[in-house]
């Protein structure tokens, strides 16, 4: 009989405390035109974007769940509230905002970090955005950073209306027609052409009302030889009813443009995580998503990247950990239609204590892209026989001037590894921990130094010894 | 009639097209066909034999479908007696007449501590014939028994193929398969192999060549239910111009299965352009003491390497032959018969001709 050592499992104390709902406006649970219509009037739509709501609807109504991925059969959409509004405005200052909800983002760290690192905070509670601001300095820069919905009606309604819901169409799945039918919330940032935004901006999600669904729509402009790095965050408590998150986020990187895009899930484990990221590249530029997946019930996060210009290049970097009750099915697609386009796809995760996590992946390489680049690793490390860890990548080339690589690995913690350090005077317990640590490092490198603690906090691997 | 072939054992992306190959097939009745089979006193042959119910029914390459359009084949029965181990594989040839549509099923049964090796050869009577061939081969490896299969699909350009391999391990056996995938307009091959035996393998080797306008598409399975098994699968090959290959390759590791270990590599070379080239090589494990691989390469000729032949008078199309024919070769000669070596460096020879052509 092989020993053991208990891994344990993410500690979500921090993020695992609940607001009373108060004074809050929820509209009815389930779906229908009438709350569609109610929702768009909440929001003071354009009338484009209230008939865009009522056609995304049917489309909705006409779409099957996927065949494929983890079941979602707990999701009652007939019990899902899709919008619920806090007792509050968006504010550019703290103070203004309500005590329990300052009380909540300050828990989280928010606006210390904006103190610290960040160029500026956009904060999200329940469907409503309540604190978004920007730098003044990086302000000066002519960048935009605001809500989306104050957007549509200020100088860049037309700029939005060309591009909302472009990326990803309704018609894309069927929480994508859900998404574009009562989304709520959510971002939009327009770097001009040139301007360097140093430090990052961020957006933190967080979902306190039970049973509720969010659908933020982030909606991110990077122009030509323009860089930008967003941060998204995203938690919410636990609850015994399964709560929603169909968010999308459509990112425009342009000529020679580079958008970096990285994100901390961690969800409750009620949670339906079914949130469409997708990117499309102009010619030079570059795309590079980080991506953490720690929380949820159930996940489908696959971000796409279009690579559309002749010479434009992606990385995706990340990390899964499903744990107990959980069903976790990430990965990442690309589109390589330009010409020397490049991409590479590395990813790391971890089963344990029953979770599932599978690594689903496609690159799909076009007739036209001459002497397009792709390679993909994969490795998965199972930490128990009661978990499960699939990886599922596809590769699609039709193209014979084409270079692409795949390479994939899963395996347990190496009783090699293991005695090795403990032949250097290093506990078994401690061992296991470094090799753990160690396989998720080159995630949290690609981090900044906040994120990565933070992210550290999240993979707490407290290797307790026991043996048996 | 309307026929799902090769499909994954689990889902992926629809818009892909990867999950199932979707065809349909006009109604017809099928002939069934015998092999030409030489073998010697190491084997038994029985060409219509009744299903011996002593052998488990075990779930066939290609799916339901191609078990629909096999079950009223008679069956070909080679068995090995128990400690039998034969040194000169049996041959079976399949020679197909032009137009003829016919379906046929073959099982190899290896008792206890026996080996039983068998070369099939598919052929066609012109290299442009047309017609259709449907062959099922079911596999049983006994405790300790070996199993060796090779297969040389030579059929015609206008053929319709379906070749699909199942089998099972017991206890310490092995199936060890080789496979060249060459001819048919359209070929679809699907093998499952079920490890149930402690100890038990499965090896495989494949390579193909597929030509301007032909289809390949094929299904590999290995499940892993017995501890300490493992699985090989290596696969490589090269696609012209204009022509469309699908490799899906599965190892699945299933709770129980400690301590084994499977690989998967594909390599294929591009050649020329407007090809499809499909590859999906998946891992499902619920198993936390396993060691599962896997590695796809896919490009053109490395510039190095045609660098080198056009210094020794190698013009690019010739090295690109001289390399798509080196993979062709590497598989050929694990099969353990010069006749048949020589019949496929025939028949590439003439398909190398008629494609330049």
């Amino acid at each position: 009989m092989k020993e053991k050592t208990y891994v344990a499992d993410i500690n979500r104390n921090i993020y695992d405390f609940k607001n009373e709902e108060k004074d809050v406006y929820r509209i009815n649970a389930g779906l229908t035109p009438e709350i569609v219509d109610k929702i768009s009037a909440e929001k003071n739509d354009p009338e484009w974007m209230h008939q865009f709501r009522l056609k995304a609807l049917e489309i909705y109504n006409k779409t099957d769940i996927p065949d494929w991925g983890p079941s979602i059969d707990g999701l009652d959409m007939d019990n899902i509230v899709t919008y619920v509004r806090p007792n509050t405005k968006m504010s550019a200052k703290w103070d203004e905002v309500p005590e329990d909800i300052k009380d909540t983002f300050e828990r989280l760290g928010i606006p210390q970090a904006e103190r610290k690192s960040l160029a500026g905070v956009g904060a999200q509670y329940d469907s409503e955005l309540v604190y978004h601001n920007i730098k003044d300095e990086v302000a000066a820069k002519g960048v935009i950073y605001t809500d989306l919905e104050s957007a549509m009606h200020g100088p860049y309604a037309k700029m939005i209306e060309e591009h909302f819901m472009k990326l990803v169409p309704p018609s894309d799945h069927k929480f994508a027609a859900l998404h574009g039918a009562v989304w709520s919330g959510g971002s939009f940032v327009y770097v001009p052409p040139g301007v360097d935004v140093e430090i990052p901006l961020q957006s933190y999600f967080r979902l306190n009302a039970p049973g509720a669904g969010q659908f933020e729509h982030t909606l991110i402009i990077v122009d030509e030889g323009a860089n930008l790095h967003f941060i998204e965050g995203c938690s919410a408590p636990k609850y015994n009813v399964a709560n929603l998150h169909a968010g999308c986020v459509e990112l425009f990187v342009g000529k020679n443009a580079k958008l970096r895009y990285s994100t901390i899930e961690n969800w409750s484990k009620n949670m339906y995580n079914l949130n469409t990221k997708r990117a499309i590249v102009e010619e030079g530029g570059k795309m590079e998503w980080v991506s953490g997946s720690f929380g949820s019930h159930v996940s489908y996060l696959y971000p796409m990247t279009i690579l559309k210009g002749d010479n434009s290049k992606m990385e995706y970097t990340g990390i899964t950990f499903a744990g107990k009750g959980q069903n976790l099915d990430t990965g990442a697609k690309v589109v390589q239609n330009g010409k020397h386009t490049s991409s590479y796809i590395n990813t790391k995760s971890i089963s344990k204590d029953g979770g599932i996590s599978t690594f689903r992946s496609s690159v799909v390489i076009g007739s036209k892209a001459e002497k397009a680049k792709s390679a993909v690793s994969c490795q998965s490390l199972m930490l128990d026989a009661i978990s499960q860890s699939d990886t599922i990548p596809a590769i699609d080339v039709r193209t014979g001037d084409a270079d692409v690589g795949h390479e994939a690995q899963i395996g347990r913690i190496s009783d090699e590894a293991v005695f090795y350090l403990m032949s250097r005077g290093i506990a078994e317990d401690e061992a296991r921990a470094m090799i753990v640590s160690g396989f998720a490092d080159t995630v949290s490198k690609e981090l900044p130094l906040e994120y990565a603690m933070e992210m550290n906090n999240l993979i707490r691997l407290e290797m307790k010894g026991s043996i048996g | 009639m309307d026929m799902i072939l090769n499909s994954l054992p689990t889902r992926t992306w629809n818009h892909l097209g990867m999950n199932e190959t979707k065809l349909s097939v006009a109604e017809s009745i099928y002939d069934n066909h015998c092999p030409e089979v030489s073998f010697d006193s190491s084997v038994s042959w029985n060409p219509s034999a009744s299903r011996d119910n002593s052998l488990p029914e075990i779930k066939n390459g290609m799916g339901k479908d191609m078990k629909a359009i096999t079950s009223q084949a008679s069956i070909g029965l080679a068995e090995t007696a128990e400690g039998v181990r034969m040194e000169k594989p049996m041959i079976l040839k399949w020679s197909y007449a032009h137009g003829e549509k016919s379906v046929s099923r073959v099982v190899l049964h290896a008792e206890k501590n026996s080996v039983l090796s068998a070369i099939m050869v598919l052929s066609s009577e012109s290299e442009l014939s047309e017609g259709f061939s449907a062959v099922r081969t079911e596999i049983y490896a006994d405790e300790n028994a070996v199993v060796n299969l090779y297969v040389a699909q030579l059929l015609g350009a206008d053929t319709l193929c379906f070749n699909d391999i199942s089998g099972i391990c017991k206890d310490n056996a092995q199936i060890n398969l080789v496979k060249l995938e060459l001819g048919s307009g359209k070929l679809y091959a699907g093998t499952q192999i079920d490890l149930m035996g402690v100890n038990s393998s499965f090896n495989t080797d494949i390579g193909y060549h597929v030509l301007e306008n032909q289809v390949l598409d094929m299904n590999y399975v290995a499940n892993h239910f017995g501890a300490h098994t493992s699985s090989h699968m290596n696969v490589s090959g090269t696609l012209d111009e204009n022509s469309r290959k699908i490799f899906r390759g599965t190892i699945d590791f299933k709770r129980g299965c400690t301590s084994s270990s499977g690989t998967e590599n594909e390599n294929v070379l591009l050649l020329g352009d407007n090809m499809v080239n499909q590859t999906i090589p998946l891992i499902l494990c619920q198993e936390e003491d396993v060691e599962g691989n896997h590695g796809a390469s896919i490009g053109k000729l490395d510039d190095k390497v045609l660098f080198y032949l056009a210094s020794r008078g190698f013009s690019e199309r010739e090295a690109q032959q001289l390399i798509a024919r080196s993979r062709i070769e590497a598989v050929c000669q694990k099969i353990p018969d010069e006749d048949i070596q020589a019949q496929i460096r025939e028949y590439e020879d003439k398909r190398g001709s008629n494609a330049n052509d």
